[in-house]
């Protein structure tokens, strides 16, 4: 038996599926490889349920100690993924699925946070969420 | 760092103090409970923050190698690349008039029709002034009937749209 529901201007708003924020870090402390790692272990992982998925040395957080030839800092770099269960259930009876990307970039003591879903909602949503954390 | 002030909730029967600390500047998240009538008694509880977000999310391992090619696959949403068009119509009918009732009546006979073939699932629709969208889960042909019903009556000019999920 399908579900009936109709949500008026369930569809009027749309939001772009890529989503990114740069925002300083909280109290303008800078941010090195130790606290990306803890970002990365504590806030992606932990508290947001996001699988780690591992950098450059195959760790969870990478990036900030190389120097590129034109002497740009490379960014510490966290990426996570997941996939967000919802209780909407399709046509088929199982419940739709939204995967989610995040990668999060440091350098200094700005974060740059980028998020891509495939529902701009939910990536809005997601980029909300990581950065209240953060900022 | 200086934790925000918490904000304070009152229900009928007890007093709750959330203390929202920052993720970083302390790991446990207290809840602690103060009991009116028993005003001696206090729990405190730890709570992983945030709570609404997390509970429907499920971690996903992928290598480098695929979070990159997902990644670059979900840059541009489906109807920013005018080269892939995710919408086109389908079926087009003759009838032009169209009036406010006949908004209605076609959204009311689309979905009881959709929802007695029983294939159908109603996900949301918008209307303007001139036209209705229903967004679903949906069986073309049962979408196709139900517009040539429609069509019957004569009123009705009726445009379906097919639009392509994201891969």
């Amino acid at each position: 038996m399908p579900a009936c529901s109709l949500h008026n201007n369930h569809l009027s708003t749309t939001f772009p599926r890529p989503q990114v924020a740069t925002f300083p870090a909280r109290g303008g402390a800078a941010i090195d490889a130790a606290v990306m790692a803890d970002v990365a272990s504590r806030i992606l992982v932990t508290g947001l349920k996001l699988g780690a998925t591992p950098g450059e040395n195959g760790a969870a957080a990478s990036g900030g100690v190389n120097i590129t030839g034109d002497g740009m800092k490379v960014p510490l770099q966290a990426l996570g993924a997941a996939t967000f269960r919802t209780g909407t259930v399709g046509a088929n009876g199982q419940k739709a699925s939204v995967g989610v990307l995040v990668k999060l970039e440091a350098l200094n003591n700005t974060y740059r946070l980028s998020v891509r879903a495939m529902h701009g909602k939910i990536s809005l949503a997601f980029k909300n969420v990581v950065k209240a954390q953060l900022a | 760092m200086r934790a925000p002030a918490p904000p304070f909730l009152v229900f009928a029967s007890a007093h709750v103090h959330f203390f929202l600390k920052p993720l970083l500047a302390c790991p446990p998240y207290l809840f602690s409970l103060f009991d009116q009538y028993l005003l001696l008694a206090c729990a405190r509880y730890p709570l992983r923050l945030p709570v609404v977000a997390t509970c429907f999310c499920e971690p996903v391992a992928l290598s480098a190698a695929d979070f990159s090619a997902r990644w670059t696959a979900l840059a541009t949403s489906p109807t920013d690349d005018p080269a892939c068009p995710r919408e086109q119509v389908i079926y087009e009918s003759t009838n032009r008039q169209w009036g406010e009732l006949g908004f209605l009546l076609a959204l009311v006979q689309l979905a009881s029709l959709s929802s007695f073939e029983g294939a159908c699932y109603w996900a949301g629709f918008e209307r303007s002034d001139y036209t209705f969208s229903l967004a679903c889960f949906f069986s073309l042909l049962v979408l196709l009937s139900a517009a040539r019903a429609l069509e019957k009556s004569q009123v009705y000019r009726c445009f379906l749209y097919a639009r392509l999920l994201p891969p």
